[in-house]
This record gives C-alpha cells, sequence and structure tokens, in this order.
C-alpha cells in the first residue's frame, strides 16, 4: 500500500519546491469528484467544472451539482475545451519538469550556469536571440514550457565546443553532474537519490527542446501556426520555412506526443471537428419502465455489446456505457476509439456489474450463478452471500449478530493507532494555541517596559487577565485530556 | 474510479490529518476503514475517545460512504446501534465532500445535538427539558464506554 500511496500525484508535492504556491494551481486544476486532474473537463451552469464521465455519472443518481447543490441536468453540461487543454499541458509536460527544476538548490544554480554561460561566452548568439524571442515569445514559450528557458545540452549546441568541457568541469568541481538520461545537470546528491529514477521512469518528460534559432524572417512567417501545427497537420508542412522548423522539432523530441496546444483554436477554424458527419451521434437514455429484455438486447447489440446477464445488469451495461460514450464522443475534443470504450466498460463490469463470464471474474460469476441455481431456497442464498461477504472482509455492522466486543479485541492495535494520532494532532493544535498566546503576553510585557505610562499600564492590565483566563481554560482542558 | 479516489483521501488524511480525528483501513480491504474522534472539550463527550466504522460503497463517492460508531453513545443523533442521523451521510451527500469533512461534520454534531431531527426521541426531549440531566448522563457514558 506504501508504494501505492507514493505513486499519487498530489498538490502537496510542491510544498518542499522552492514555489509552494504551485499547490494552488495543481489543486484548482482538479476535478472535485475524483480529486484528480480533470480529464475532458465540462461546465454547468452553476460554473462549476468536473470531468465528463464523473459528473454525468453522478447526476445519473442525483439531480444536483456537487459543489453548490444547484439543480442540474445532464443536458446542462458544456465542453470546455479551453481548461481541458490547459490540463493536458499542465499534466503531460510542464508538471514533472516544475517538480524537478524548482526543487531547493537546484533551479538556481542551472540557471545561474546557463546565463552567465550564454552572456560572457557567445553575445553573438544571445543577441541574435534576443531579437528572435521577441517575436516568438508568446508562441514559444507555452509550447516548450517555462521551463525550456533552463537549456542544457541542446543549448550548448550553438556554443564553440571549448564551452562545453568548461560548463562540464565547472559543474563537476561544484558538486554537480550531467544525468546520463537526459542531459541536464544537477547536484550529484539529487541525481543519485532521485532523479535517475524517474528519468528511467519517464524518459519522455526529460526531453529538452531546442530553441528556434534560425533567421528573423522565418520565425516570423511562422509565428502563428508554429510548432504544433506542424507536427498536427505534416501537410502544411511543405512549405520551405517550416520544414526547417518540422526537422528540427522532430530531431529533438522523437516520441511528441499527441500535440495539445491550439487544438482547441484549430477545431474552431477548421470547424469540421463539431460538424463532421463521421462524428458519432450522443446515445440516447434508457426508457427502463418500458423497454423489453429483447428491444434492450438489440440496441446492445447494435452498440456490438454483449447480451448476456440478466435484464438488471443489461440495463446497467448499456447505462455505462452510454455515460463511456457521450462523454467521450460528445464532450472531448479527441474522442478515443470504440475499442477503447469497450475495454473500460469490461474494467467496470469486473468490479460493478458482477456475472460477466471472463476467465478473470471467475470468482464473482461462479458466485452468481451457484446464487441462481438457488433461488427458491433464500436461505441457502443468504449463507452464501454472507460467505461472500466474508470472503471480501465485509462485515455487517449493523445486523443484530454483531459483536462489539469481538470486533474491538479484533482491531485493538488499530485503535491503538488510531488513538495515538489523534491525541498527536490534537496535542500539536493546542501547543500552536498556547506559543501563540505566551508570544502575545511577551510582546505585551516588552510594550510595558517600553512605556510605562498609566495609559498603556491600564491596557495591558485587562488584557492579561484574558490571556490568564485563556491560559487557565487552556491548561484544564489539555489536563482533561491527559 | 473508487478504489483511486479512496487510496487518494487516505494519502490526503496522512498528510494532512483533521484536528482531533484520524481514520484508515482495516487491513487490507480499503473499502473498510475506522476511524476515532475524540470528545469535544466543549462538550460532555470531552476526555472520551468514540470508534467508527466506515464503509465505502463500490460506488463511491457517488453515494454516501456508511458510517455508524461502534462506540456506545448517549447522543440525540446517535442510536444504539451507532446510527447517525446526519444529512450529510443521507439526502444531502456530495462527491466533493471528503472522509475528513464528513469526521468533522461528525465533531460539530457532538458539541451541538440536532434535537428537532431526532434519531433518539427520548433522549432529544431530555436535551430540550432538562439539559443538566443530559449532559450528567452524557458524561456517565463516555466514562463508562469510552475512557
Amino acid at each position: 500500500m506504501e508504494k501505492k500511496l507514493q505513486k499519487l500525484k498530489d498538490p502537496s508535492d510542491f510544498v518542499q519546491t522552492n514555489v509552494p504556491e504551485i499547490k494552488d494551481l495543481d489543486s484548482l486544476l482538479r476535478c472535485h469528484i475524483c480529486k484528480d486532474f480533470l480529464s475532458i473537463p465540462v461546465l454547468t451552469p452553476c460554473s462549476h467544472s468536473f470531468c465528463s464521465l464523473c459528473i454525468r455519472q453522478y447526476l445519473n443518481v442525483s439531480g444536483n451539482c456537487p459543489l453548490c447543490l444547484n439543480e442540474l441536468q445532464e443536458s446542462m453540461l458544456r465542453s470546455e475545451f479551453l481548461l481541458g487543454e490547459l490540463v493536458n499541458c499542465y499534466t503531460k509536460k510542464v508538471r514533472q519538469k516544475l517538480l524537478d527544476n524548482l526543487m531547493p538548490g537546484n533551479d538556481d544554480t542551472i540557471l545561474k550556469n546557463n546565463i552567465i554561460d550564454l552572456d560572457s561566452q557567445s553575445p553573438q548568439y544571445i543577441t541574435k536571440k534576443r531579437k528572435t524571442s521577441a517575436l516568438v515569445n508568446n508562441n514559444s514559450y507555452p509550447k516548450n514550457g517555462i521551463l525550456s528557458m533552463f537549456k542544457t545540452k541542446k543549448e550548448h549546441k550553438f556554443l564553440p565546443s571549448n564551452n562545453l568541457g568548461d560548463i562540464n568541469n565547472k559543474d563537476i568541481t561544484s558538486g554537480k553532474s550531467q544525468c546520463p538520461i537526459c542531459s541536464v545537470v544537477y547536484p550529484i546528491d539529487y541525481l543519485q537519490t532521485t532523479h535517475i529514477d524517474e528519468c528511467l521512469l519517464h524518459p519522455k518528460m526529460k526531453t529538452t527542446r531546442e530553441i528556434i534559432e534560425d533567421d528573423k524572417e522565418e520565425v516570423k512567417t511562422n509565428t502563428f501556426f508554429k510548432d504544433d501545427d506542424v507536427t498536427i497537420d505534416k501537410a502544411k508542412s511543405n512549405g520551405p520555412t517550416s520544414n526547417v522548423i518540422a526537422t528540427s522539432q522532430n530531431e529533438t523530441t522523437p516520441n511528441v506526443e499527441t500535440p495539445f496546444l491550439n487544438k482547441y483554436l484549430d477545431s474552431a477554424i477548421t470547424t469540421t471537428c463539431l460538424n463532421d458527419q463521421n462524428r458519432k451521434k450522443k446515445l440516447g437514455k434508457l426508457d427502463v419502465l418500458n423497454i423489453s429484455t429483447a428491444a434492450l438486447k438489440s440496441k446492445l447489440l447494435d452498440l456490438k455489446l454483449p447480451t448476456h446477464g440478466s435484464r438488471q445488469q443489461l440495463i446497467n451495461r448499456y447505462n455505462y456505457y452510454e455515460l463511456l460514450w457521450n462523454s467521450n464522443y460528445i464532450d472531448s475534443l479527441q474522442p478515443t476509439t470504440e475499442q477503447d470504450l469497450k475495454m473500460k466498460l469490461l474494467n467496470w463490469e469486473k468490479t460493478h456489474n458482477l456475472g460477466v463470464g471472463d476467465g478473470n471474474n471467475n470468482h464473482s460469476s461462479v458466485t452468481m450463478s451457484t446464487n441462481n441455481s438457488n433461488n427458491s431456497i433464500p436461505t441457502h442464498e443468504h449463507s452464501i452471500f454472507s460467505i461472500l461477504q466474508n470472503k471480501r472482509g465485509i462485515i455487517d455492522i449493523k445486523s443484530k449478530k454483531f459483536s462489539r466486543k469481538d470486533w474491538a479485541i479484533k482491531n485493538a492495535t488499530a485503535y491503538r493507532e488510531l488513538i495515538k494520532e489523534a491525541k498527536s494532532s490534537m496535542l500539536t493544535a493546542n501547543e500552536k494555541r498556547r506559543e501563540a498566546v505566551s508570544e502575545l503576553n511577551e510582546e505585551r510585557s516588552e510594550l510595558k517596559g517600553k512605556y510605562p505610562n498609566a495609559q498603556v499600564n491600564l491596557l495591558c492590565k485587562n488584557n492579561k487577565n484574558d490571556t490568564h483566563q485563556e491560559l487557565e481554560h487552556l491548561l484544564s482542558s489539555s489536563e482533561e485530556e491527559e | 474510479m473508487s478504489l483511486k479516489r479512496i487510496t487518494k483521501e487516505l494519502n490526503d488524511l496522512g498528510r494532512d490529518p483533521p484536528t482531533s480525528c484520524s481514520a484508515g483501513p482495516v487491513g487490507d480491504d480499503l473499502y473498510h476503514w475506522q476511524a476515532s474522534i475524540m470528545g469535544p472539550p466543549d462538550s460532555p463527550y470531552a476526555g472520551g475517545v468514540f470508534f467508527l466504522s466506515i464503509h465505502f460503497p463500490t460506488d463511491y463517492p457517488f453515494k454516501p460512504p456508511k458510517i455508524s460508531f461502534t462506540t456506545k453513545i448517549y447522543h440525540p443523533n446517535i442510536n444504539a446501534n451507532g446510527n447517525i442521523c446526519l444529512d450529510i451521510l443521507k439526502d444531502q451527500w456530495s462527491p466533493a465532500l471528503t472522509i475528513s469533512k464528513v469526521l468533522l461534520s461528525i465533531c460539530s454534531l457532538l458539541t451541538d445535538a440536532n434535537p428537532d431531527d431526532p434519531l433518539v426521541p427520548e433522549i432529544a426531549h431530555i436535551y430540550k427539558t432538562d439539559r443538566a440531566k443530559y449532559e450528567a448522563t452524557a458524561k456517565e457514558w463516555t466514562k463508562k464506554y469510552a475512557v
């Protein structure tokens, strides 16, 4: 379980970096239902954003917005492409780089090294870059991320070769070294403890990108449809100008992922995306009360879905597939394939819609069939069910047979741990309060020493009485705890 | 989805534990937790440690978690089986809520009972008519079962 916990990406990852405020940004980009980063975000009329699948799933069981409890229906949801692109850009490109570069004792040195090297040894390059950067700035920043400014090896390419040697020597003497995988310079400690492992795990995240250092003219013509479009639409890149950039892009980032940025703008320009005839139509809701099982089966067959299982299972299957379908084809700019959706449906059925007989699900399908064959003997069925429950570790605490004593004995150690935790959190909270009070007292006595006139004395006296009471209250409450 | 979200909440509880509450899974089953709440100092439950059992439904967070007291407690909104009468655990549940927030709500329910929507009418009656008697009994039960 420990491992599982460590893998989670949490806003508090940023607390230890030089810019702890990014924590807020990190948590703002999350869905309030799954608490994960927004995936295919949609907007409600009350201006709250959720993952499309999350909110659609919730609206199947409720009719209110989870945050403000205002009335809400599925038809009121609107896609939010820009936010989606923001989250994609952040999670897939920026986040890991931010974490790597903002670790204390990391970013400053790298930045400084580069600036010094560039300024002192390559004035020509710098001036050239400055001229162009004024033109490209807006486009190159989001594409490469702010952190591409911390250029490393790729950047040194533009410097005379002896400079590269200089840099390496300097780095080694100051306790830094180059990562063999991503060739970024880091402090040796950080490299050995965490960075190399991370680098091996996510090699893609580390590839640094080149600045387009070419002629002013070339960059100028490409300021709008730069890099993204080149990779989105190869056809656009036959022009002589963009070819240069296209090749440099391909060289540096061979496994470039699907380009996200400007995707929503493109969709607005081409408009084919939304009015495409091939675009899948929205799936309708089931009229659960009136539809016959046969009609239900034919509906499922039309969608090439399995038709085995009880009526309730068929309904559940259709309903969940409908959610997957609509959140994918209606709300997303880059819908995945039907095959993908079916895999998701299969995974969901394994845990939520028992009875899909396949190899991975032997346990549940067997128990389901035993249950069905014993329908006439309810007591027997019940016992099977309770065995099943016990197997899964679920104990019905509300049943009359439940023994509190046995439960307490069985879980004594766990309870002890919990008590310890709760007590310590309470004590630290009290400690903080106490500290604050004593600080206040000190301040007051200082004040008294400085201005020994009658008025201040009176003021302090009054206040002191208050704080005394407060302290006494605190002490008594902490005694009670102990 | 539910498992991921529960793991996330567990993670958050570890990083930023709520004051005077704690919670964690029982054994390896992440869908079954237990929690403890320290009796709030400004209530007759002060000094007691109350245990709760938490069950997450498979469709959590779309459905509320099932929470009940395993420690006996004298309270107008909590019955002998440990069931809690709290709106956010029933019709007012929202998937935006977390276990940590629910535990804090239960803490505040201990400080401020809601006798107008009681689960145990007898206790609610005493609470309304003879507050001193209610507090004495609550203290006694706390001493007997929760210390």
